[in-house]
């Protein structure tokens, strides 16, 4: 059988950003094909061209060798395409047989009143062809996440999916969860059914078909999983290696440890652990690099650290002081900076002149303000200093932040952390979408930061960076870390612990090649 | 931004509330001229019946000094972020303490009972705010919704007391007895009905001013408003941070309760509110963009507004609905002045 789906050169660019890059794929049918990629690497930009949210700049969808334009998500249900993206479009009040004839409401004859009988018929007999089991009555709200995903999956094949996107799914549900799901699409491809897995967790693209990864907006990768060469894989996704020169660090002696952390667990908003028993200590002058792909517990730890997400279990140590019940302002003021992984989301008020930012968690201390009242003309002439200091451009004090780069944005966050008089610092991401030279100013402000012999957690996606500045280096996946010995352990190697490669599991892959 | 950039700004802002007042004007005629009416004559008294003489004056500024009360307290709190809707309940639960203060506490100085009814009014108002404030901090509800709702609340518990507990028995209707003569506000010009209660609305405008301009509390709720997830990542406690605010918008929408009880009834009745000022306020904050020296010229020109249509209500015979009607499409165009704003500065740029 030919392929059912062809997308052919399509590009897409928002401003300079290009997000997809001359992409073509094909999908054929009663395939699992995944989309592997990092986060940023285009997989949700490329799925919403295909479902109809957005037009390609470039390029062209072919259904069945026959090229079609979608305008709109309501012309990819029609062509049977199909979605369930990370945020369920379920409506939480009604049952779960309702939700899943919404998208085609049987009626009762001519008239516009929903048949009951029939509804729930109809949603029993699809349930029953994918071998689910769900009580069809209930109301949806009362279903746990891994259920909701279900009717949303039965949602889509009401309409009369053909082709089903599944974007992330797994992210939400549990592992034995997804095994279950994993189960259900099967059940579905024996169908003709074909299936777009998008996912950034090696383990699960080998449990696809066919795997196409994606890297900063390029097909870098396309192989059968049968004859995977996990190798190439990671070379394609990573990139070769590349060095900085970083030479200035300085040796430190003496040094005495500033943060520790033991036995540290922690449960995301739906009540899985995302943080797993995780014990380490950074010292003075030392920057502990924390290697892995996205979304593995990195935020968590981060907020942890700076008492912006509860721990479930573990002490936080914070010079040999017991941290853990202490509130955020309890921390900044005995030392803690944090370098925020979103700036726009929580590293700024874009809506605030850049002088009122810079002073965030500083703003009751001197001489930005005197018994509750602020002085201008100080905080101003901080402001001043900071913007020469750290190379902002702005055309005043009191231009917006929302006009500012995403560079000098970056830079005004460092500015104002880096002025909270720390001992310790969270760097996330700090170089997370800059340019080279900003990139490369942000890495001499934490070496400069880390000569002066500030501890510093530094997490970053990008490898390199991890590789150029970091003192001590720690993989996390799946919540938990662990450390590596930096002389006896390759490159190569901890890429393969990032996507969570077992070593005995490359050996049975090897036999395949 | 440049300073030439600025007055642009302030230009256009300009031509755009005149636009939107001529729209509103236009669309009033329209309704008045289909009345039946002749709508040059109903403007003029409609403007004269609220500035025309001293007297006219002094009820504007009292129908005023309420509005502005209400509108400060959504200020404080829009600012902050935080969606306070209840200053109608704030301002009847508010005129419960005034009233309780200016009646039972007697032989006290006019200058301290006078301090007592405006604590007594701003603490009853800020107890009401305080509810929904602590409901969203502790159970994260709606404070949209819970602050609408105890509107309702307010509004019943004033017509429960009129009725039961602080009934005057020797009155037929649901009024309390008056309040102590030490309890009235000073008059602002003598043998008119002014009293003081837009000048306190003004002093509790350049309050919050300096607050939101100059005071670590006021940058802490500024930044709260704009980006709550940063606030909380600079150390600051929101959860705490909420029920404060929410005390002292609650607490300035009481102060609106004080004045009608202790400036202008003398009383509590049910019909403290008569132009629902709380809800009023509502439209009014989004004119005043959050300013509160804004809110001062928007209080009173509304306030002369209601003074006048009354007027014209009495003179010309006019349907009350539709000075309803007029006063809705003043706000509704007033409203649409951000719109208007966007299109002039876009002719700005192509100049």
């Amino acid at each position: 059988m030919g392929p059912v789906l062809r997308m052919e050169n399509v590009t897409k660019k928002f401003g300079d950003l290009i997000a997809n890059n001359n992409i073509s794929f094909n999908l054929n049918c009663g395939e699992i094909l995944c989309l592997l990629g990092e986060n940023g690497a285009g997989k949700t930009t490329l799925m919403n061209i295909l479902y109809g949210m957005w037009q390609p700049d470039e390029g062209n969808i072919y259904l069945n060798n026959k090229k079609v334009y979608l305008r709109s998500p309501r012309d990819a249900i029609k062509k049977k395409i199909g979605m369930v993206s990370q945020h369920f479009s379920l409506i939480p009040t009604i049952t779960v047989h309702e939700n899943i004839t919404i998208g085609k409401i049987p009626t009762i004859g001519l008239s516009p009143f929903l048949d009951e009988k029939k509804s729930k018929e109809r949603s029993k007999e699809l349930a029953e062809s994918c071998g689910f089991s769900i009580n069809l009555n209930l109301n949806v709200e009362s279903l746990s996440v891994g259920e909701q995903q279900r009717v949303e999956i039965l949602k889509a094949l009401f309409q009369g999916a053909e082709i089903l996107i599944l974007d992330e799914p797994t992210a939400v549900l549990t592992s034995q969860e997804s095994d279950e799901l994993f189960k259900i699409i099967r059940s579905m491809t024996e169908q003709n059914k074909s299936v777009i897995f998008i996912t950034h967790k090696m383990k699960e693209a080998l449990n696809c078909d066919r795997i196409i990864a994606l890297r900063s907006g390029r097909v870098v990768f396309e192989e059968r999983v049968s004859d995977i060469n996990l190798e190439k894989l990671t070379e394609a996704m990573f990139g070769k290696s590349s060095d900085f020169p970083v030479d200035e660090k300085k040796e430190i002696k003496n040094t005495k440890p500033v943060l520790e952390l033991k036995n540290i667990y922690a449960k995301d908003e739906r009540g899985l652990d995302v943080l797993k028993n995780i014990s380490f200590y950074i010292n003075e002058g030392e920057i502990f690099g924390i290697a892995g792909v996205a979304g593995n517990g990195q935020r968590e730890l981060a907020e942890v650290i700076a008492g912006l997400h509860k721990n479930t279990g573990g002490k936080i140590y914070f010079k040999g002081i017991d941290f853990t019940g202490f509130s955020p302002k309890a921390r900044r003021s005995n030392g803690i900076a944090h370098i925020p992984e979103e700036r726009h989301k929580n590293g700024v008020m874009i809506d605030l002149p850049v002088y009122l930012n810079l002073i965030l968690s500083m703003e009751d201390r001197k001489p930005f303000s005197h018994k509750t009242i602020l002085n201008y003309k100080e905080i101003l002439k901080f402001t001043r200093a900071m913007e020469k200091d750290f190379e902002i451009k702005i055309s005043g004090p009191g231009m917006l932040v929302r006009y500012l780069s995403g560079g000098n944005m970056q830079k005004l966050v460092l500015a104002r952390e880096f002025s909270t008089l720390p001992e310790f610092i969270i760097a996330s991401q700090p170089t997370r979408g800059l340019d080279i030279k900003t990139t490369n100013f942000v890495r001499e402000k934490l070496i400069e930061e880390r000569n002066n012999r500030k501890a510093i957690l530094l997490i970053s996606y990008d490898l390199d960076e991890i590789f150029a500045l970091s003192d001590k280096i720690g993989v996390i996946f799946e919540g938990s870390i662990t450390i590596v010995d930096l002389k006896n352990t390759k490159r190569r190697e901890i890429e393969k612990m990032m996507l969570g490669i077992k070593n005995d599991e490359i050996d049975t892959k090897a036999a395949y090649e | 931004m440049n300073n030439a950039g600025r007055e642009k700004i302030i230009l256009g802002r300009a031509i755009s509330l005149i636009v939107a007042f001529i729209i509103a004007f236009a669309l009033t005629s329209i309704v008045v001229y289909f009345s039946g009416f002749n709508v040059l004559k109903v403007f003029w008294i409609a403007i004269t019946g609220g500035f025309g003489s001293i007297d006219k004056v002094s009820l504007s500024l009292n129908e005023a000094a309420p509005l502005l009360f209400c509108t400060l307290a959504y200020i404080v709190a829009f600012k902050s972020g935080i969606w306070n809707i209840g200053a109608e309940g704030q301002l009847f639960v508010g005129a419960i303490g005034s009233a309780l203060a200016g009646i039972y506490l007697q032989g006290l100085p006019k200058f301290i009972h006078i301090i007592t009814i405006i604590i007594a009014g701003f603490v009853f108002g800020a107890f009401w705010g305080f509810i929904p404030g602590i409901l969203k901090s502790k159970f994260k509800t709606n404070e949209i919704i819970t602050s609408l709702l105890m509107n309702f609340i307010g509004v019943w518990l004033v017509s429960y007391v009129v009725r039961f507990p602080l009934k005057d028995p020797d009155s037929f209707i649901a009024v309390t007895q008056k309040v102590q003569d030490s309890a009235r506000l000073p008059l602002l010009v003598t043998r008119t009905s002014l009293h003081m209660g837009i000048l306190v609305g003004v002093a509790v405008a350049v309050i919050i001013w300096f607050i939101f301009q100059y005071t670590v509390f006021g940058y802490r709720l500024k930044t709260m408003g704009v980006n709550p997830l940063t606030a909380r990542f600079g150390g600051i406690a929101i959860d705490k941070m909420v029920p404060v605010t929410m005390i002292i918008s609650g607490g300035i929408a009481g102060l609106a309760g004080t004045v009608q009880v202790s400036g202008v009834h003398f009383l509590l009745t049910e019909f403290i509110s008569p132009a629902h000022y709380g809800f009023f306020a509502i439209p009014l904050v989004f004119i005043t963009r959050l300013n509160p020296f804004a809110a001062i010229i928007a209080s009173i020109f509304f306030g002369g507004l209601l003074t006048g249509s009354k007027i014209v209500q009495l003179t010309v015979g006019i349907d009350p609905n539709v000075i309803t009607i007029f006063v809705s499409l003043i706000m509704l165009s007033l409203m649409l002045d951000q719109y208007i704003e966007k299109g002039i500065l876009k002719l700005f740029k192509k100049v």
